[in-house]
């Protein structure tokens, strides 16, 4: 072969090493961009005052008719809220640390206690309690307690998951609106409300209202609850055949929960040990097993928002259609804090009912330090703690226990509760990153 | 009146230089009649020659600094005689036999002939005319010859007699007259000084003759500069600036008085305008020649005032004379004529010897007529396919529109915007920054001067780039390859190339700019090189059968690299390195070659100092050298994934179209083994595959790099896109198929033939499949859009905000968008996040890329707090926004929560609310861009621009200049002329101390920067002129 041919062959070896080359060498592959850090910034928001949502109002209105044990209405009704505020709307703004309002209503379709811990605002809450079957009744109370208006979106969750398109309402400064959520969707048996507002937010609360027949099943405000992964939700109140008590859970993202009683003898088996699964955006309610009082520790593959309902049942008035009249109480669920907590004690006969799924302690200070509760929580137990302190008290604690204040009227068969809120404003974390803008085509 | 007998007086000057002083001795000594004297002035110590066979020759010796006093010296030794003339000849001048007597005859004839010229020819042809009479302009700056030269001599002159001029050389002048006159005008140095001397002939009453039939052999050893001896390598172009300078001078000295100012101005701007023509000519050594004439006229005039009075005072008849003289200078036609001679003679004789003949021109008409037959259908077909494509962009652009997206950003930046990045240096991408170079803004200049600015520039190029690059590689094709099978082919696989779609859908203007502008890169290095294939012609001869290489393409290719350079600097060093290795091969056309990288060796100069300045082979050098300057976005795909398939996956389109389109590259690539196989034009195709090596290396660099963020320190930074490395990939392929296939059908004989043109046949089959398929499933209207693309109206952020921008105190806006509890923050000094221009370059860790300074340059987190305060309803954060000049947030649209949050906020006062998003304003006041704050609290606003403001201080004490920007070492201010005192301030922004009252002036100015942007704009500019082919303007008219 002449060196003319071999040169022309000079080509076919280059594509040759080419090819070798390509495959043989490992070539460095794609760099990873860099994304743009998140910044946190963690912000002091400025303090605004409590809202306490204000009175409870009777679901059909106050008649009057004329047989004391058939009105609607009554009038025996103590309101208090403390300490004392400026109104807002019907309710009241506290500018205060913590605050709560109490309401005893003595007869009629929403005898009872009902009372909540005010809350300051919050742009992101879940609602887990009310029903807007036949005979209940839920009213959600929003009060904007800041000076500009805020705009919220209110969409309701049932058993079946998000009810139609998110209801959106704008709060002036300083005032308060209340929707009946029956008018929005009538029916729905377990409901769950997740209240999204812009700004620093709303303070919400939710008016539950039963009736059986012309006896009421009970009645009590809801506090808004934030979602977890691992809660304790308290049962204040022990579950009978004639009280029974349900939890309720909300799966905004779909979850598989477990649930564990811890009772008064440590933790209780339940269920079987089976695990409950939600699908997305639907409420569950489960009935609580029959016992005393006891918690339930909700851990969830994703977060969850959860609170309990318990019952007392009294006797029903004669020919009334029931054989029991009830009053509920709803206690939304906790995830642990070391964060200081409170809630003001008002009139009547307390008790702290407390639980903690590892052993730990409770100790309830009043203003001056001095520990009204000082106790022991053994792990996976549920204790109740009797308390003895004058109305007006702010009752804080620091530790990680899953507490509230039970507030009974024994003789009437009443009763409430009134969880612990954060002293202070906890900082709000803003996340920020870089990006373009190139407009909204 | 004239005397009985006529004495001839034969003046012979040497100096010795010229080889030819015998035979012109031999050739005077031999006229019928001989000169009556023959005196030989022999000057500067010239070694005296055979003495000549003459009865009254005269050996003079003579130390005269010039011609003329080398006369005067022989003069001087013998007393006038009446009816006298001398025969004045320089040693390289022979009178052919016949000539003396033709002259004198002419001389008794018309008595007040006093110069009598002979026609001058070749000394090696004397058939070939060289002068027969010489002219010049009514301003007297350009010597217009009468014959043209190398005209064959066919007695077509014959009837000419009087002219304004002659060369002395060989002409008879009356002694009477010369020592009238006083001989030749020294000043001169030689060079037009007969023109002289015939113009004061005459002006003082005489007549200046030629005479055709007497014919003297000059060869003209001082025009060629070949005096000193004989194989002396001269050429004409020596000595053009000496006679250029000589022409002007003679302007200057024959001009009336109120013309010499503007006399004197002319050679600059002549010199000037001659300076572009020589640049387009591409012809370096004239450029220099021409620029030099000013000040060679300048040297001159110490001289001017002599030679002005040797004409005043030898000029006799007054205005009888002037008529006479003015009827014989040049007509414009005349000039014309001569320009054209002058200028493109050559060239003309060139193209005409090697116009094609008739035969040939017929085939190459048929083959030009399918040519462009098959042309625009590749244009029809392109066309279609991209406005299936994209056809969304054109009616956008048309409706007014722009092209946005995250990774292109707003494409509605000003011309002058870009001007100021370019010039200026300074980027204003989040809190502003340094920059390297110029970024993309000098090849978004030409796009911003589309009718309806870069939106419309943009959008057609993103649109119609598949046409742009399909043309570009038909081009290239052709330089390889007259097939139009293997054009047509070439020109749809690059223009619907895969990876280049993806940088289309992308909006990544760079690459696509790259991979527009390779392709005719390569046109113009190989058409450079001259290594083009001609147009076949039948009997497999070509036209023209050899290629010339061409300094204009060589200057196209300058400047396609230059642009392709900016887009994507990574290719800077390959692209040196390759054209290295080609000069190296090819000696002929060194320069030539390496010239072609000049233009982006000066582009790149920035990016290449900065790698050096930081380090070489660190991570921040490899970053700066695969900068991005525009859009980038980052991409997961490995490059081989990138190249072979990159669009896979794309719903919508029939599985058939899907096939095609994926196996595309691979059958382009087997393709490319089959022409590396066949080993034909090995040279060529091993430097495609060489080139296409080099464009994997180079993909996988860039891929393999992080580049700097777009938007500023701190947001999104990509890896690079292997887009323009790919691109080089391709034409690579393209090279070393289409040369290598070029022709294979008509190979061998016989059964081989046969075979091989069955296999072409199937080949391009398959690829033409392949390439249909791809452009169909392209263009597939139910196809999935991938496209990051969007149209979108120009105004971007509310209308309120926008004005604030637009006021001399130039707030900042930062704009803010909430998803998932996430907050998206963007600080924008314009309409809109701005990517195309900006890339301040920073390498990691946040420094400027052009700078050593180490010092971090802020992004928008240093706004991360007082946000989150706007947000989380805390107050404070007015001031803290004020700082960096934030006169407005937004609340981009939908973003309701976010508004509200806003709303609370006590620091900030509504604007207003669109469907732009709601604004406010930060209640700090003022907020500005720069502002001095004196001592006592006052806080006055500057007036600023982009980069500089100005204002004029009243009741300052011990202020502080603040700019609200990225402290940069080039930020300069001064106080009524006086520069100030820079101070450390600790947000790190520019700060001066301002000691008082006056006009303040701040100003990002740096130096090196601006002198860089006017060399880049100097070369690409030169790259551009010598780019035009001015040559080929003749060729046509020699056709027509």
């Amino acid at each position: 072969m002449n060196t003319r041919a071999l040169i022309r062959l000079t080509p076919v070896a280059v594509a040759a090493a080419l090819v070798a080359g390509a495959s043989l060498i490992d070539l460095p592959g794609p760099a990873a961009g860099v994304t743009p850090e998140t910044q946190e910034v963690s912000v002091t928001p400025q303090a605004l005052p409590l809202a306490c949502p204000g009175p409870l109002e009777v679901p059909v209105g106050s008649i009057d008719a004329g047989d004391s044990d058939l009105d609607a209405g009554s009038d025996d009704i103590m309101f208090t809220v403390s300490p004392e505020g400026t109104p807002m709307g019907d309710g009241t703004a506290v500018s205060e640390a913590v605050a709560s309002q109490v309401e005893r209503v003595g007869g009629g379709d929403i005898g009872g206690l009902a009372g909540l811990s005010c809350t300051s605002p919050s742009q992101d809450q879940w609602l887990v309690a009310g029903s807007t079957s036949l005979g209940s009744s839920a009213r959600l109370v929003l009060s904007n307690p800041s000076e500009a208006s805020v705009r919220v979106q209110v969409s309701l969750h049932g058993p079946v998951g998000q009810l139609a398109d998110p209801t959106s309402i704008t709060l002036g400064p300083g005032s308060q609106q209340s929707v009946l959520l029956e008018g929005v969707e009538a029916e729905v048996p377990a409901l769950a409300v997740h209240v999204v507002s812009g700004g620093v937010g709303v303070s919400a609360g939710l008016q539950d209202s039963r009736l059986d027949g012309f006896v009421a099943a009970g009645t009590d405000w809801a506090s808004p609850t934030a979602t977890s992964t691992d809660q304790v939700v308290l049962v204040p109140s022990a579950v009978t055949e004639d009280a029974p008590g349900t939890l309720r859970v909300s799966a905004p993202e779909g979850a598989d929960l477990t649930l564990t009683l811890l009772g008064a003898d440590g933790t209780e088996s339940w269920l079987g040990g089976t695990a409950v699964s939600v699908d997305e955006g639907a409420v569950t309610d489960i009935a609580l097993p029959a016992g005393d009082v006891a918690a339930v520790r909700v851990e969830s593959s994703t977060p969850v928002a959860a609170a309990a309902m318990v019952t007392v049942a009294r006797e029903a008035p004669a020919d009334a259609g029931a054989e029991h009249a009830l009053d509920l109480a709803w206690t939304e669920g906790q995830s642990g804090t070391d964060a200081e907590q409170g809630v003001v004690v008002p009139d009547g006969a307390l008790s702290v009912v407390a639980a903690s799924a590892t052993a730990t302690h409770l100790t309830l200070t009043d203003e001056s330090g001095e520990a009204v509760v000082d106790a022991d929580i053994p792990a996976g137990h549920t204790v109740t703690l009797p308390v003895e302190a004058p109305a007006g008290t702010v009752l804080t604690s620091t530790d990680d226990v899953a507490w509230t204040l039970r507030v009974t009227d024994a003789d009437a068969g009443f009763v409430t509760t009134l969880s612990p809120e954060p002293t202070t404003v906890p900082d709000r974390v803003v996340s920020l990153v870089p990006g373009p803008y190139v407009g909204s085509p | 009146m004239s005397p009985a007998r006529l004495t001839v007086r034969a003046v012979v000057v040497s100096d010795g230089g010229s080889p030819r002083l015998a035979a012109v001795l031999d050739a005077v000594v031999g006229q019928d009649p001989v000169p009556d004297s023959l005196d030989l002035v022999l000057v500067g110590g010239a070694e005296p020659p055979e003495p000549p066979d003459h009865p009254d020759a005269t050996l003079i010796r003579s130390d005269a600094p010039h011609l003329s006093a080398a006369i005067d010296a022989a003069l001087a030794a013998h007393p006038a005689q009446p009816g006298e003339l001398l025969w004045i000849l320089h040693d390289d001048s022979a009178p052919m036999p016949g000539a003396l007597a033709a002259l004198t005859a002419t001389a008794r004839k018309r008595s007040r002939a006093e110069v009598i010229g002979a026609a001058q020819v070749r000394w090696d042809d004397p058939t070939r005319l060289v002068s027969l009479g010489t002219t010049t302009t009514r301003a007297g700056a350009r010597r217009v010859t009468l014959v043209d030269e190398d005209d064959v001599n066919q007695g077509q002159y014959d009837a000419r007699d009087d002219v304004l001029a002659v060369s002395l050389a060989g002409a008879l002048v009356r002694r009477e007259t010369w020592e009238r006159l006083r001989g030749l005008d020294a000043a001169y140095d030689g060079w037009g000084d007969s023109l002289d001397f015939c113009r004061r002939v005459w002006r003082s009453g005489g007549d200046v003759v030629a005479v055709p039939q007497a014919r003297v052999r000059h060869a003209q050893e001082s025009l060629y500069a070949r005096r000193g001896g004989e194989g002396q390598a001269g050429s004409r172009r020596d000595t053009y600036g000496v006679r250029r300078a000589a022409e002007w001078y003679h302007a200057l000295a024959y001009a009336p008085w109120w013309a010499l100012l503007p006399l004197l101005i002319a050679p600059v701007a002549s010199a000037a305008w001659r300076g572009v023509i020589r640049v387009v000519q591409n012809d370096v050594r004239l450029l220099g020649a021409d620029l030099a004439v000013p000040f060679r006229v300048a040297a001159r005039l110490p001289r001017l005032w002599e030679s002005r009075r040797l004409v005043a005072s030898t000029a006799g008849r007054g205005r009888a004379a002037r008529e006479a003289e003015r009827s014989l200078l040049a007509s414009g036609r005349q000039v014309r004529h001569d320009i054209r001679v002058r200028e493109w003679g050559d060239y003309e004789t060139w193209r005409a010897a090697s116009a094609p003949s008739d035969v040939a021109r017929a085939e190459l008409d048929h083959a030009r007529r399918r040519r462009r037959q098959v042309l625009a259908g590749v244009t029809g077909a392109m066309v279609a396919v991209s406005a299936l494509l994209h056809g969304s962009w054109l009616l956008a652009v048309a409706r007014g529109d722009m092209l946005v997206g995250d990774a292109l950003g707003v494409t509605d930046t000003s011309i002058g915007d870009l001007w100021d990045r370019g010039l200026g240096g300074w980027s204003e991408q989040a809190l502003g920054a340094p920059t390297i170079d110029g970024g993309l803004a000098p090849l978004l200049l030409p796009l911003a001067l589309v009718p309806g600015g870069l939106a419309v520039g943009v959008g057609l190029l993103l649109a119609l780039a598949p046409v742009g690059a399909a043309l570009a590689a038909w081009g290239a094709a052709g330089a390889f390859s007259r097939s139009l099978w293997i054009r047509a082919l070439a020109a749809a696989a690059y223009g619907l190339m895969p990876a280049f779609l993806v940088s289309i859908d992308d909006g990544r203007v760079a690459a696509v700019i790259a991979h527009l502008l390779l392709p005719v890169v390569v046109v113009g290095v190989v058409r450079a090189g001259g290594w083009q294939r001609g147009e076949r012609l039948g009997g497999g001869e070509e036209f023209p059968s050899r290629s010339v290489p061409s300094s204009s393409a060589a200057m196209v290719a300058a400047l396609a690299l230059g642009a392709c350079v900016i887009a994507a600097p990574v290719l800077l060093l390959p692209a040196v390195v390759v054209l290295a290795a080609l000069a190296a091969a090819t000696p002929g056309s060194r320069w030539r070659l390496l010239s072609i990288a000049l233009p982006a060796v000066v582009v790149g100069l920035p990016g290449l100092l900065a790698v050096v300045q930081q380090g070489l082979v660190t991570d921040a050098a490899l970053g700066i050298l695969a900068r991005e300057p525009g859009p980038s976005a980052a991409s997961d795909a490995s490059v081989f994934d990138l190249l072979l398939d990159p669009m896979s996956g794309a719903s919508g389109v029939p599985g058939v179209l899907a096939a095609a389109s994926s196996v595309v590259v691979p059958v382009v690539l087997v393709a490319v083994a089959a022409a590396a196989i066949g080993g034909r034009r090995w040279r060529i195709v091993t430097t495609g595959l060489a080139i296409l090596a080099v464009g994997v290396g180079i993909a996988v660099v860039s891929s393999s790099t992080v580049v700097s963020p777009d938007a500023g320190a701190g947001t999104a930074a990509a890896n690079g896109w292997a887009g323009p490395g790919l691109s080089v990939v391709a034409v690579g392929a393209l090279m070393a198929a289409a040369a290598g296939l070029d022709g294979v059908c008509a190979l061998g004989r016989g059964t081989v033939r046969g075979v091989l043109r069955a296999l072409a046949a199937v080949g391009t089959a398959a690829v033409a499949m392949a390439v249909v398929g791809h452009a169909a499933a392209v263009a597939w209207p139910p196809r999935e859009d991938t496209s990051r693309v969007e149209a979108s109206s120009r105004d971007v952020i509310p209308l309120v905000a926008a004005l604030e921008q637009d006021q001399s105190t130039r707030g900042r806006v930062l704009l803010l968008d909430s998803e998932d509890g996430v907050v998206t923050a963007t600080l924008v000094a314009g309409d809109g996040t701005e990517v195309l221009s900006t890339a301040g370059e920073l390498v990691p860790d946040g420094r400027s890329a052009a700078r050593t300074s180490g010092a971090t340059v802020p992004g928008i987190a240093v706004l991360g707090d007082a946000t989150a305060q706007l947000l989380g309803g805390a107050a404070g954060a007015g001031d803290a926004l004020a700082a960096w000049g934030v006169a407005v947030v937004v609340a981009e649209p939908g973003a309701d929560a976010l508004a509200d949050s806003l709303a609370q906020s006590p620091d900030l006062t509504l604007l207003g609310s669109s469907d732009r998003g709601t604004s406010w304003r930060v209640s700090s006041s003022p907020v500005a861009r720069a502002w001095v704050e004196s001592g006592d609290g006052t806080v006055t606003a500057l007036d600023m621009g982009r980069s500089a403001g100005v204002v004029d201080l009243t009741g300052n004490e011990d202020g502080t200049l603040i700019v609200a920007a990225t402290d940069d070492e080039a930020w300069a201010a001064s106080l009524d002329g006086t520069a100030l005192t820079r101070v450390e301030d600790d947000l790190g922004r520019v700060a001066f101390e301002v000691p008082g009252d006056g006009h303040l002036e701040v100003a990002f100015d740096d130096t090196s920067h601006r002198v860089w942007w006017w060399l880049a704009a100097a070369a690409l500019v030169w790259a551009a002129l010598g780019a035009i082919p001015l040559r080929t303007r003749t060729f046509k008219e020699v056709r027509s």
